[in-house]
């Protein structure tokens, strides 16, 4: 059955190419797309992790973390939970660095938790008004050192130090104070987010449990997954694949089932010849919709290259590549995989059927 | 495969594309073993009866029985096809895609037999039509007489007990056409199949044991094969 496969498709090898070209397009946007989606979940599940905290408070229901609005004042509630060691506010500032849009400003407490696990390789925490410590992944690309200056939003800081914290967005980013932060926002007495350290030997669902009971406003993330779930963005991203991935599944199919009817039309003859010789109907249609899956399978081979290159130009061409870094995991790939072959199963279904139930007499007189 | 061929009797075939009549009430018996000549002129139904009594078609009215069996009612004729039935077919019809071996053996992969017993079921078949070390030859590779008797092998690598031949000598030279003559005499020698053969040549003609003529979708001459004079049938 794969020699009588591969000779089909070998025989007219343009048309064969082109028809994996249909399904190599769209195995290719979903990979990419799932691609920069994983990216983006890594990159948000920076976000619960500020200064290695274990949960992420914020808003419930807002488009975006970032757009979450908390009063600072609930951070010595937080505190008191049973299960709670340590939390303090964190007001985030997005696109304010004029000189690197992508780069996250954070607004900590001097004596928080966040602040006090930063690690920094030269000069020292920002202490007075107007200082601000860098990350090194921002200090290396924008050329900032000890004593250089940085405008953030419409006000300049002078850098006190340049850290490092092993977090993707923290290494990117800059730390100001929380109420400079909180003036540049026009937010007095609030954060964007309180990150949670919790005690030792507690389950984290426990202490999540008990915030979003005694708070019903709040979500609390815990993992990337959570915090992709938590914005009306991150569902977004996620609905979009899901629409690109049936989009994908109906036009491949569409483009496979055309090739292969071209093709059954055409060979009406030799599956005549098949029938006479006693291959049964379920044989002939198992051979064309191997043949089918065959070609998806070859565009989604072709798809998964272009869909890891396109992701890499996809965070490009969105001006996001400083802060998303697409993410192809094994699953990604495999996804990518299954589609070109549901492709391929979709797309030869109805040309199977037809030249499983050619009659065979015209066929072998050429009608 | 069974040692005696197929015994076919055909009772009133009468069969119709839209408003012209193909077939009109053609009954005729084969023994098993008999080489029959059929011959009629073009568009006279011989290639409907072949794919009739190969149950590649369904008469209108009539059946026919192999073994007592009617095969033109069979829900599914594939177990008979691919059990009693081999096809040679007026223009080979071999894929074009596929080596000269791989045409043979589509029969076997159709039963399912195991590659290793299929090879060496098809190299013994073409050793046996002439065409050993040219299995791996794409059929555009080889001659008409070479793709014939490729058709003749894949029609009997699977042990038919009938052999259904449209024209199996057409246009092919003497020395070939004898050749694929040889065959045949082989395979009824050997095996006792019985062989329905449409035929204008006369060589093939001598040699069948009787022969029918369809004119008008009716059998207009029914003789033995000793008693047919060469040319008779009269070929359009």
């Amino acid at each position: 059955m794969i020699g009588l496969v591969w000779a089909t498709l070998s025989r007219r090898p343009a048309r064969t190419l082109l028809s994996a070209l249909g399904t190599a397009v769209g195995v290719a946007t979903i990979v990419a797309l799932l691609g920069v989606t994983d990216g983006l979940k890594q990159t948000a599940g920076g976000l619960v992790r500020l200064g290695a905290g274990d949960l992420g408070l914020f808003q419930k229901d807002v488009a975006d973390p970032t757009a979450s609005v908390l009063p600072t004042d609930l951070v010595a509630h937080v505190r008191r939970v049973a299960g709670v060691a340590d939390a303090t506010p964190v007001q985030l500032l997005i696109e304010k660095v004029r000189r690197d849009s992508g780069a996250v400003v954070f607004g900590l407490q001097a004596d928080g938790f966040v602040a006090r696990r930063l690690v920094f390789v030269s000069g020292r925490p920002a202490s007075a008004r107007g200082e601000t410590a860098v990350g090194d992944g921002l200090a290396g690309r924008l050329g900032l050192q000890p004593g250089s200056t940085l405008q953030i939003g419409r006000r300049r800081f002078r850098v006190s130090g340049v850290y490092h914290t092993g977090i993707f967005f923290e290494d990117q980013g800059a730390v100001i104070s929380l109420r400079e932060a909180q003036q540049i926002a026009g937010r007095e007495n609030e954060a964007t987010t309180i990150p949670v350290v919790l005690a030792p030997n507690v389950r984290r669902g426990d202490v999540e449990r008990r915030i979003t009971r005694r708070w019903p406003g709040l979500t609390a993330i815990g993992t990337p997954e959570d915090a992709a779930r938590a914005g009306a963005n991150g569902m977004l991203i996620s609905k979009a694949a899901l629409v690109i991935v049936v989009l994908a599944l109906i036009i491949g199919g569409i483009s496979v089932a055309n090739t292969m009817l071209l093709s059954v039309v055409e060979r009406r003859g030799e599956f005549a010849v098949m029938t006479a010789v006693g291959w049964s109907a379920p044989q002939v249609a198992l051979l064309v919709l191997s043949e089918g899956v065959a070609i998806s399978l070859l565009g989604a081979g072709v798809g998964l290259l272009l869909g890891a290159l396109g992701s890499r130009l996809l965070v490009h061409a969105l001006h996001v590549a400083a802060f998303v870094s697409p993410v192809l995991t094994a699953s990604t790939l495999l996804a990518g995989a299954l589609i070109g072959a549901a492709i391929g199963i979709i797309g030869g279904l109805y040309p199977a059927w037809r030249a499983a139930h050619l009659p065979p007499a015209p066929g072998l007189a050429g009608r | 495969m069974s040692g005696l061929g197929a015994h076919v009797v055909a009772e009133g075939l009468r069969r119709a594309f839209g408003a012209h009549v193909v077939l009109d009430g053609v009954s005729f018996e084969l023994a098993p073993g008999e080489l029959v000549a059929l011959r009629g002129p073009s568009g006279s139904g011989k290639s409907t009866l072949l794919n009739i009594v190969g149950s590649l078609d369904r008469p209108d009215a009539g059946r026919v029985l192999v073994d007592d069996v009617d095969v033109c009612a069979l829900e599914h004729p594939v177990a008979y096809r691919r059990r009693t039935v081999g096809f040679v077919f007026q223009s080979h019809h071999l894929l074009p895609g596929l080596t000269v071996q791989a045409n043979v053996e589509l029969p076997l992969v159709a039963a399912r037999v195991r590659r290793s017993e299929r090879a060496r079921r098809a190299r013994e078949l073409l050793g046996r039509v002439g065409l050993a070390g040219r299995e791996h030859a794409a059929p555009a590779e080889l001659s008409g007489g070479e793709r014939q008797r490729v058709a003749l092998a894949r029609a009997l690598v699977h042990g038919p007990r009938l052999l259904l031949a449209d024209e199996p000598t057409a246009a092919l030279d003497e020395t070939t056409s004898e050749r694929v003559l040889g065959i045949l005499d082989e395979v009824r020698r050997d095996r006792a199949v019985t062989i329905l053969a449409v035929t204008y040549d006369d060589a093939l003609l001598h040699r069948a044991d009787w022969a029918l003529r369809l004119e008008g979708g009716r059998i207009t001459e029914l003789r033995g094969g000793t008693a047919m004079p060469a040319g008779a049938g009269g070929a359009s």
